[in-house]
């Protein structure tokens, strides 16, 4: 039984649409941001060093827009990490003089506690999600070193909570990247999985070589592969469940992460059991099955999910899940190393993935490059998902080198816009910087409803690409988006929650989540694009929006949503 | 008249052959880099660049473009495909009409995954010789790749024509059939699919990749089970077809010395399976080799064999006998085992590398475990000297220092140490237990007190920090350090936990100066009772002066003698 709220109908008069160019801007020094991630490379190749920048938007101080947290890294020695302070900026408004409303950026790590503990880890990725159900979201930053778990006192302020939460082990404190918060066994409380990367020590290197017998980093395979960590929240504190749960039986290497119900498909809700995928770095790849009794089991290779379609495992960095072609499910994309294409896996139902790279164009454009951070974002708002890929190389590129650039793993990121079922590469968008990028975190920071996204680079500059699709429409008072935030009766984001827009032609589903990508954690609002063919049944439609709470909680549909602004929508209960 | 005209003419011919020169001259082909190939490979690789590159007499340009194939060939062979590009490029430019050149071009594209450009230097060889075998296939498996499903399938399907008729190299039918049920795959015709994947194991059945593919076909037929014994056969060989020219290509890169490469590469790597072979390769052609033997060595220490490791190291270093790592590893190796030569093998890697810090601090530990304290402290020195942030040496260094009882000196390190690594938990209790035994137990306290808050009392090294900063706050003769309340609170944890003649004494220490004199003697007495029943006597005497103490209402002012 769907229960209908009522919320404003709009009534939303129909202009032409015309294709408006894709347009990004770096606005980060405009906006205050000037953050360069420090790898602390000096010649010594220390694997870590060319990993690492996580990135997160999430709203700290609970003003309703997105605040950034930004990992940083420090200097490796043998005896450990010669870490650096983690950084936060909040996102402020003010009036120019011309009465123009603007944003700038104010680094609060003195004021926010972050500075109150010290920088113990060398800073890879980071998590967000509300641990204690207080309504604010939380942040799990980790580290090659020991991780560390900030909780959001919901007035602006972090306060270290790792040993208070249990998290304070020697397992956490090996060199881990990416984190998913998700709420496994459905009571309600969010936990936690921590995808670890290499048992590797400073001082215990391997010294390897590029094609051209240059030193540079090793391959992955050089040193041997840890299992993931498995949090098991019980209220006020984790549990390590790795091993009863199944997680610490295989060993992978694993650089990215995403939990959702691979049995939902459209106009089936699922078992209610968020399952889990893990993208390992030269290894196949793993998509742990939820029991729904505590325990997870392996099922990528019968899926189809584990390796690509010549049967081979790649060297899978950044991963990403959303319903890219619109059938009710969600599909897996991962981004890989160079010479290797990026892999699309089309959820077919039924617990099969087919590898769809090819025929959907989004691997070929990929093959001279490696990809890390990586989202699927409606970027020109026209209903349907376009992607984006930051790359940057982790062995050295030949011709870089030989040109004498000292840090030769720069490489361009790259946006593919969705073209009927195939996807085209386009240039000339404002991402021709060529830097080594790899966390990618999507959000729409300046609130005007197109994805934004902010780009970490290895001793570059943070890039934060403002979207100027919008901004350079004309079409008058056509709408153009529609923007939706789930919470639970306690306030906190309904993490793998679905949301659907009604349209003539069946509904668009798209997850809330903060999970996906590299390292980095994204905006939990979910955008739908209003402009192209689709909007007109949508405006009959009169912007009709489903939700599907996880763990199978009861459906709510509201009709009438406002266009071109944000609803938040309270589901009842906790949790 | 006619004597003019041949002048003319020869002068014509002649500037014709300079242009041609010019023009092939080596201008536009730069010198490979080859510093990680071995002098042999150099020298081969170099003499085929200067054959393509100097000036010849020829004006045949098919005769001009074959050094540059053939340098195109051994740069492909190596694994250097920008410059196999570049080299076949020319010999294509020089002789067009040879299809060899234009395939090698293809196989350098699809080495540097440029698979458009293969796919189009294929196709202008099928468009000169469209029943080209070796073309067909690797064109439609480029195809395959590219998503260009038609021109596959059309590929496959003029193969299969061609095996029919003519004779066809070994492997082109199971390329062939898997090429076809991977297309019938893709239409969703499973079927077909497990058709062609069962005779392709037929024909090959050593290309257990194909059960990959099996699987999924019979997976979305419904049968799951089967699918999953499928997967248990999965293998990573792929079906292959003899392709003669590829055949060419590798043979330039056979031998010994492009096996050490790969193996060398693959040990890198971490495939020691693959190194592993390779390596006995060539030491079966190079008993001798020393790095190959070296190699080998590494390979089974890294998977404990340590008897076959020793084996290599030995008869690489019969060989070169001045090799630091070999000299090194080998050391390790038996320095592990408790062997006595490992002293002098380390020795010799320090002086094959005097500048190494990590042949230092291992020649150091190897003293310090024969109790060669001062030689021992020396060697670290120079260690951290060479490398002043390896922290393992500056441990090593404290620990040798601590354990000649110059503590003063192992404080100072143990202090630098933790400087440089605040996070390296033992140490706070080697700096404290020195700083107490060199009777400064009020620097002691703050160091343990900061050690126990960051990093909690979990594990033996936890326990220890606790049991002593107990003891010092039970007993240090400063009076600003001492709180036996805590000292109490602490040893009572510590010695439920872990209850031991130390532990024990020590709650009664804190017992002692919490003024609780009365329990601080009857912990002692069940004590005295159960180190007696236990024989171990020796530790009796000092007990009974605590209790002398305890009965007095006197507690114990030094940590550790009552």
């Amino acid at each position: 039984m769907h229960r209908t709220a009522w919320l404003l109908l709009a009534f939303v008069p129909w202009a032409s649409y015309a294709e408006q160019p894709v347009r990004f801007v770096d606005r980060a020094a405009d906006w205050g941001v000037e953050f360069l991630y420090e790898s602390g490379r000096d010649g010594r190749f220390l694997e870590p060093e060319i990993f690492g920048s996580g990135v997160a938007l999430v709203d700290v101080d609970g003003d309703g827009d997105l605040d950034i947290f930004l990992a940083q890294g420090g200097r490796l020695t043998p005896a450990g990490v010669e870490a650096q302070r983690d950084e936060l900026y909040r996102q402020d408004l003010f009036v120019t003089a011309d009465g123009k409303v603007d944003r700038r950026f104010v680094e609060i790590g003195e004021i926010s506690g972050l500075a109150k503990e010290p920088a113990d880890g060398y800073g890879m990725g980071v998590a967000v999600g509300d641990v204690d159900g207080d309504g604010y979201p939380d942040l799990y930053v980790t580290n090659f070193g020991p991780d560390r778990l900030w909780r959001n006192r919901g007035d602006g302020t972090l306060e270290d909570a790792t040993a208070e939460f249990g998290l304070q082990t020697a397992a956490a404190a090996a060199w881990n990247v990416p984190a998913v918060f998700f709420d496994y066994d459905a009571d309600g409380r969010l936990d936690l999985w921590v995808g670890r990367y290499l048992d590797y020590r400073v001082g215990a290197d391997v010294e390897c070589t590029s094609r051209a017998g240059a030193r540079d980093y090793c391959g992955p395979l050089v040193y041997p592969a840890l299992s993931d960590l498995l949090w098991h929240n019980v209220g006020g504190g984790f549990e390590d469940v790795s091993a009863s749960a199944g997680i610490a039986a295989q060993p992978g290497r694993a650089l990215g992460g995403v939990a959702f119900d691979v049995d939902v498909q459209a106009g089936d809700e699922g078992d209610g059991r968020f399952d889990l995928y893990v993208a390992n770095d030269l290894g196949e790849n793993f998509l742990w099955r939820n029991r729904g009794d505590g325990t997870f089991v392996d099922e990528a290779l019968l899926a189809g999910a584990a390796i690509n379609w010549r049967g081979e495992a790649e060297g899978s960095m950044g991963v990403e899940a959303q319903d890219y072609d619109g059938d009710g499910d969600d599909d897996l994309f991962m981004t890989h190393t160079t010479l290797a294409t990026n892999t699309l896996f089309e959820n077919r139902g039924g617990w099969l993935f087919d590898d769809r790279s090819r025929e959907s164009g989004l691997g070929p454009p990929s093959v001279g490059t490696t990809g890390f951070g990586t989202v699927f974002l409606d970027v020109d708002l026209d209903g349907d998902l376009d992607l984006f890929l930051a790359n940057g190389a982790v062995r050295a590129i030949e011709t870089l080198a030989k040109a004498g650039d000292e840090f030769p793993y720069r490489e361009p990121d790259l946006l593919l816009l969705r073209e009927g079922s195939t996807y085209r590469e386009v240039d000339d968008v404002g991402l021709e910087r060529s830097d080594v990028a790899r966390a990618a975190a999507l959000g729409d920071l300046d609130e005007d409803g197109d994805p934004d996204l902010v780009v970490g680079h290895l001793d570059a500059p943070v890039e934060i690409l403002e979207n100027r699709t919008l901004s350079g429409s004309s079409g008058g008072d056509q709408p153009s988006w529609l923007g939706v935030r789930v919470l639970s009766g306690d306030g906190s984001d309904l993490l793998g929650s679905r949301v659907g827009l009604r349209t003539g032609q069946g509904i668009v589903w798209r997850r809330v989540r903060t999970d996906g990508s590299y390292a980095a954690a994204h905006d939990p609002r979910v955008l739908f694009g209003l402009r192209g063919s689709e909007a007109r049944s949508r405006a009959v439609a009169g912007n009709t929006v489903e939700i599907r709470p996880a763990a199978n909680g009861r459906p709510l549909r509201w009709r009438g949503l406002p266009s071109d602004s944000y609803s938040v929508l309270r589901m009842p209960g906790g949790g | 008249m006619a004597g003019g005209r041949r002048v003319v003419g020869v002068v014509l011919i002649t500037l014709c052959q300079s242009l041609t020169f010019a023009s092939i001259g080596g201008a536009d082909l730069p010198p490979p880099r080859l510093d990680r190939f071995e002098p042999s490979v150099r020298d081969q690789i170099e003499a085929l660049y200067r054959a393509a590159t100097q000036e010849t007499e020829s004006a045949d340009p098919v005769a001009q473009a074959r050094p540059y194939g053939f340098l195109g060939e051994t740069y492909l062979a190596f694994e250097l495909p920008e410059e196999a590009r570049l080299a076949l490029e020319e010999a294509a430019r020089l002789d067009p009409q040879e299809p060899r050149w234009t395939y090698l071009r293809a196989l350098a594209a699809l080495g540097a995954g440029r698979r458009a450009d293969a796919a189009e230097l294929f196709d202008e060889i099928l468009h000169r010789r469209a029943d080209d075998l070796p073309t067909l296939l690797r064109s439609a498996a480029n195809h395959l790749d590219l998503g260009q499903i038609d021109e596959a399938r059309s590929k496959y399907e003029r193969a299969g024509k061609l095996i029919e008729e003519d004779s066809a190299p070994p492997g082109s039918a199971a390329v062939i059939r898997f090429g076809l049920g991977q297309l019938a795959a893709l239409a969703e015709r499973h079927e077909e699919a497990v058709g062609h994947y069962r005779q392709t194991i037929e024909l090959q059945p050593e290309a257990n990749a194909v059960y990959y593919h099996l699987a999924r076909s019979l997976h979305r037929l419904g049968d799951p089970e089967a699918a999953r014994e499928a997967l248990t056969r999965r293998g990573d060989r792929a079906p292959s077809f003899h392709d003669p020219v590829l055949a060419s290509v590798q043979r330039r890169a056979q031998g010994p010395q492009a096996d050490l490469l790969r193996g060398l590469k693959a040990l890198d790597a971490g495939r020691l399976d693959i190194a592993d072979a390779l390596l006995h390769r060539v030491v079966e052609q190079r008993p001798d080799d020393a790095e190959a033997l070296a190699g080998l060595g590494r390979i089974h220490q890294i998977r404990g064999e340590s008897d076959a490791a020793e084996r290599a190291y030995r008869k690489s270093l019969e060989s070169d006998a001045g090799s630091y790592r070999v000299l090194l590893n080998l050391g390790v190796l038996l320095a592990e085992r408790g062997d006595a030569e490992a002293l002098d093998l380390l020795r010799r890697a320090v002086t094959a590398d005097p500048l190494s810090s990590a042949a230092h601090l291992n020649l150091g530990l190897e003293l310090l475990r024969r109790t060669e304290l001062e030689p021992a402290e020396q060697v670290f020195r120079r260690a951290t000297e060479l490398n002043p942030e390896d922290a393992d040496a500056l441990d090593a260094l404290a620990r040798s220092q601590a354990a000649q009882g110059r503590f003063t000196s192992a404080i100072t390190s143990y202090q630098r140490l933790l400087d440089m690594d605040p996070q390296r938990s033992e140490a706070y209790f080697a700096l404290g237990l020195s700083q107490t035994l060199a009777g400064r137990c009020g620097e002691a306290g703050p160091v343990l007190s900061r050690a126990f808050e960051t990093f909690g009392s979990e594990g033996p090294e936890g326990l220890a920090r606790v049991g002593l900063l107990a003891r010092i706050l039970a007993t240090c003769p400063d009076a600003e350090i001492r709180d036996g309340a805590r000292a109490v609170e602490l040893a009572q944890t510590l010695f439920r936990r872990s209850p031991s003649l130390e532990t024990g004494r020590t709650l009664s220490m804190a017992l002692a100066e919490a003024g609780r004199f009365d329990e601080a003697a009857e912990q002692l007495r069940r004590l005295i009772t159960a180190v007696s029943r236990s024989g171990a006597t020796a530790a009796l005497p000092g007990l009974r002066r605590e209790l002398a103490l305890y009965e007095s209402h006197q507690p114990v002012r030094s940590p550790w003698d009552g």
